[in-house]
């Protein structure tokens, strides 16, 4: 018996999707679709075995009326999120080249380089809030200690307390933790940009500038872009660092969108309410993914390097 | 070639920029690592200030005689486990969607994205649920199966990226060998997506071996228990043993940096096989 | 106590007899999350020992987070037989439907010196039955740098909230130190609540015909709020308090070690931890700290007695045996020889505990001056949501990012939404 090439292709496309997909339906299908109906409900913690009533959107107008709504939202997107990935896409490009750099192996520092760079990203979140929230102590803190001997402050800074530092802060630890795996990824895209190229530009009398823009850059395009949606994601949906560092405070002045669906879930144990704050952030990020999509589409960057 | 070839004063001060770019480099990414390492080392108990000076042992041993090993090597198993099993999913799935053009692809890539979506903090009640009701609490191979899903849409992401730079009358050209779709995946594809595969893994990798409230919830058993329930039984409701949180912390870095020593050199052989040109 | 032990044993006994003749080999889970494993893991072998049959497996997992994975796994019919609790979690624990109640129990076997013998059962109590055992008690009280307070030339300890301000400032101006610190985050919530317990107010009370009232006008919030905010202001304590969730953290610890600060509030185990930190940094030499009552407002000082509860999962296949455990748990000799650092939750066992002297604040404190949430746990607003609430309040007016008044009349809004619930 033999199948016919179209059947033979779709046979091979389902095998090699199949295991995948049965991981997905089970670990987020099924789960989101279960958190999106608690979200219609009241439920809490303490009523997981008799189930809740339902209760329509008054969840979701809770929430997206409340006072609160506006700052977490705000805080959401542009400190956790907007800078921070813009921050560590820039720190992650320049240690990328850094590291790709004739320089570093002229100073066989290469692999030590690439060793340092995976310090961060191995170390757990709790531990780098830990290191970071001892960095900036104001008493014991060498980061005080350094401004208050240059003279670039008279009096030591509560750096995770002051409303104007505690923010910059905060995104100083995510940057430093996250950004490794950007500059491992962009690092490993500058690897795959031929070097003739280069050789061929040099020799047509390009500057440097102009083969980073119009042939590294290329190059790296598809790997910033997945690194840009995926920080995007992650981030919007990282409650860790904003709980360990300052617990969504002083008071509520860093609460951000995760957090508050950490505290309504696992503190005011109310499933229900956080569910639908849970469903509220899945759609705005399915939506930013599809615009994301529609302008740096996977069709669009095949047809560029491909 | 290209840059340090260059002679004068450019050349100079390019390597200078150079050589400050990767002082502050090192001191930003080393500083808060080296405050860990030093205070592992040190007398420490109610605070991060060490009680007096010279180094001790004494917090590693307190961690590995309650156990600590243990938990670093039910982490390996996890992370690695996940790992190895998300990545060859995940090459295969980057492969079919990159290589193929049928119906619903672009539907099929956007949902596996959508996956990450989701707060995971919000699902972890309802996994729960469900691994309850299929017993896989308390089961290495649940936490395993859990962490797979976790890692797989990003590494299937990264690796279709990959896969955009690898030129298709590679396999083009296999084919017309009579080679199979499987055999050019692991013959001719692999081999070149080395880096790929190495950003993949550890990026997986490293994303499992810190996780923590998924590992709360299924795992009570304390054979089971990863490197990261380890480390918070450290902080107590009324005091916190930092001796043991820093030894614990060195601890629970050490395995990855070793781990990736030797893929670090495999990335770089991957790549001066030139088979991309 | 002997005569406790001893019936003890001997029910013990009788009842290891009774079901080795019934029953095959008994696997019980005890979850326990205090840093004592070792410990505990002694006095289990000795349980187990004495009770051929049953073992005992011993499961720890972080306090934090104990709460919500008990109430997960019990939900799908799992988890541990015997679970260590806060006291303020039995009541919502039981009404989630997942204890069993004393009075069942004690139908396997009664407790020796019966359950009123316990101290805070009214936070055990759901519709009419108890619901746990009231296991270990704890407090809060003063902590104090008996130096630098006489550095500053203060011979008298402080006794009302105002003293200690005074004495505060008397600090900062003579010495380097500063005077009283603390935590002014997540923990905010216990000395806010002494504060306010000290002036006769408190924020949920009783209202006398079965229902529940707010206890404190806005005004009165807003007073406690900005004391508290004084000391940031005048800058006795440096603002950095305001990231500070726990009396533990590093930052205030080092303080009280080096004599940067005087005067402190903290749990009695976490005092023990300073004391001990303190031996071994200053080996041989007076130790400068001392414990001392909370302070008073306008009535006397009070603060909350605290502790831990043991209770038997809904879901035990094994009730009768967890059971034994339990009470194997609460008996004097386990509080004696393993659980050291802890203080029994009876008042036969409570009289006979040995302070040492620098522990004198902590003991008067348990004895004379503390009081239970009360009203706060029975009108089902939920102490721990009551707790972040209160606790984000204050971070926000200390802050500064609104007004005292402005805050606390919004939080009195979302405490008496809770109430309302």
């Amino acid at each position: 018996m033999t199948l016919s090439p179209k059947l033979r292709n779709r046979i091979t496309i389902f095998m090699m999707l199949f295991p995948t997909f049965l991981l997905l339906i089970a670990f987020y299908v099924y789960p989101t679709l279960y958190n999106l109906q608690l979200s219609f409900t009241d439920i809490t913690l303490l009523q997981l075995r008799q189930g809740g009533d339902p209760v329509g959107l008054s969840n979701y107008i809770e929430f997206l009326t409340s006072n609160s709504f506006f700052d977490i939202a705000l805080n959401t997107v542009f400190w956790l999120t907007a800078v921070t990935v813009a921050l560590r896409l820039f720190l992650g490009l320049c240690f990328a080249i850094l590291l790709n750099s004739r320089f570093l192996a002229e100073i066989r520092m290469t692999t030590i380089a690439r060793l340092i760079l995976l310090v961060p990203w191995a170390t757990p979140p709790v531990v780098a809030v830990i290191a970071w929230r001892w960095l900036f102590d104001p008493r014991h803190g060498p980061i005080n200690d350094l401004l208050l001997t240059t003279g670039l402050i008279d009096d030591p800074v509560a750096f995770m307390s002051n409303l104007t530092t505690v923010w910059p802060a905060i995104v100083t630890i995510v940057v430093w933790n996250t950004t490794p795996l950007v500059a491992v990824s962009l690092l490993a895209a500058l690897q795959t940009v031929p070097e003739d190229l280069h050789e061929a530009a040099e020799i047509d009398g390009a500057t440097r500038w102009q083969q980073f823009r119009f042939i590294t850059l290329p190059f790296l395009t598809p790997t910033i872009s997945v690194l840009a949606l995926m920080s995007v994601i992650w981030t919007f949906n990282n409650f860790v660092y904003v709980w360990l560092a300052t617990s969504a405070g002083p008071g509520t002045y860093t609460n951000v969108l995760a957090t508050e669906v950490y505290i309504r879930a696992f503190i005011d144990l109310r499933l229900g309410y956080s569910a639908a704050i849970g469903v509220t952030m899945a759609v705005v990020m399915a939506v930013f993914g599809a615009l994301y999509f529609r302008y740096f589409g996977l069709t669009e960057m095949q047809d560029k390097v491909g | 070639m290209r840059s340090y070839q260059r002679q004068g004063l450019s050349g100079a001060i390019e390597s200078g920029g150079l050589a400050l770019g990767f002082f502050v480099f090192a001191v930003f990414l080393l500083t808060p690592a080296y405050f860990v390492f030093k205070g592992s080392f040190e007398n420490l108990t109610v605070s991060l200030v060490a009680n007096e000076s010279g180094w001790t042992l004494r917090n590693y041993f307190e961690i590995f005689s309650a156990g600590y090993f243990r938990y670093v090597v039910n982490s390996m198993i996890v992370c690695i486990s996940a790992t190895t099993l998300a990545c060859t999913i995940s090459l295969f799935t980057a492969y079919c969607l990159s290589r193929f053009r049928f119906r619903g692809r672009m539907f099929l890539f956007g949902a596996i994205m959508g996956g990450q979506f989701f707060p995971w903090i919000i699902l972890v009640n309802p996994i729960f649920i469900v691994f309850a009701r299929a017993s896989l609490i308390n089961s290495q191979l649940g936490l395993v199966l859990c962490y797979t899903a976790f890692i797989t849409p990003f590494t299937v992401y990264l690796l279709v990226g990959y896969l955009t730079t690898i030129p298709k009358s590679l396999d083009e050209a296999a084919m017309i060998d009579g080679a199979s779709r499987v055999v050019v995946v692991t013959k001719i594809i692999l081999p070149i997506m080395w880096p790929g595969m190495v950003a993949a893994a550890t990026f997986g990798f490293l994303q499992c071996w810190s996780e923590y409230l998924l590992a709360l919830a299924l795992i009570t058993d304390n054979d089971l228990k990863t490197i990261p329930l380890g480390l918070y039984q450290y902080f107590g409701d009324v005091q916190t043993d930092w001796g043991a949180v820093m030894a614990g912390s060195v601890v629970a870095t050490a395995p990855t940096l070793l781990l990736f020593l030797p893929l670090q050199r495999k990335l770089v052989s991957g790549l001066t096989a030139g088979a991309t040109k | 106590m002997k005569t406790t032990l001893t019936r003890l044993m001997a029910s013990a006994a009788i009842l290891t007899i009774t079901s080795m003749a019934a029953s095959a080999d008994v696997e019980l889970t005890f979850r326990f999350n205090d840093s004592e494993r070792e410990e505990m893991r002694a006095a289990l072998d000795e349980f187990e020992a004495a009770n051929p049959g049953i073992t005992v497996e011993l499961q720890t997992i972080a306090w934090g987070d104990s709460r919500d994975q008990f109430l997960r796994e019990a939900a799908v019919g799992q988890g541990p037989d015997v679970v260590h609790i806060a006291f303020v979690w039995t009541q919502e624990m039981a009404e989630a439907g997942i204890l069993r109640s004393i009075e069942e129990l004690e139908g396997y076997q009664p407790l020796p010196n019966g359950f009123d013998d316990f101290i805070a059962t009214e936070l055990t109590e759901y519709e009419g039955q108890h619901w746990g055992l009231p296991w270990s008690a704890d407090t809060w009280a003063m902590v104090y740098r008996t130096d630098v307070l006489a550095e500053a030339g203060i011979s008298d300890l402080p006794t009302t909230w105002d003293e200690l301000l005074a004495d505060s400032r008397t600090i900062v101006e003579n010495t380097d130190s500063v005077g009283f610190s603390f935590p002014a985050g997540n923990q905010i919530w216990f000395p806010v609540n002494y504060f306010l317990w000290s002036n006769g107010q408190e924020f949920i009370s009783a209202d006398g015909n079965g229902g529940y009232e707010l206890g404190a006008s806005a005004d009165e919030v807003a007073t406690a709020m900005e004391y508290f905010s004084t000391y940031i202001e005048e800058g006795l304590v440096s603002e950095s308090i305001l990231s500070i969730d726990v009396p533990h953290d590093p930052a205030l610890m080092q303080a009280l070690l080096d004599g940067d600060q005087a005067m402190a509030l903290m749990p009695t185990n976490t005092f023990r931890q300073l004391l001990a930190a303190y031996e071994e940094t200053h080996p041989g030499e007076d130790i400068p700290l001392q414990s001392g009552v909370m302070m008073a407002g306008s009535q006397a000082p009070q603060t909350h007695l605290g502790g831990r509860t043991l209770v038997v999962n809904a879901n035990s296949d094994h009730p009768e045996e967890a059971w034994r455990l339990v009470q194997y748990l609460a008996a004097a000799p386990l509080f004696e020889n393993y659980y050291v650092n802890q203080f029994p939750a009876q008042r036969s066992l409570l009289s006979q505990i040995d302070y040492r002297p620098e522990e004198s604040g902590f003991s008067t404190q348990l004895a004379e001056h503390t009081r239970t949430w009360g009203a706060y746990a029975s009108s089902g607003a939920g102490v721990g949501q009551m707790w972040n609430v209160t606790a984000r309040a204050f971070g926000t007016a200390l802050s500064g990012q609104s007004s005292a008044s402005d805050t606390a009349a919004d939080l009195l809004e979302e405490l008496e939404r809770m109430i309302a619930n």
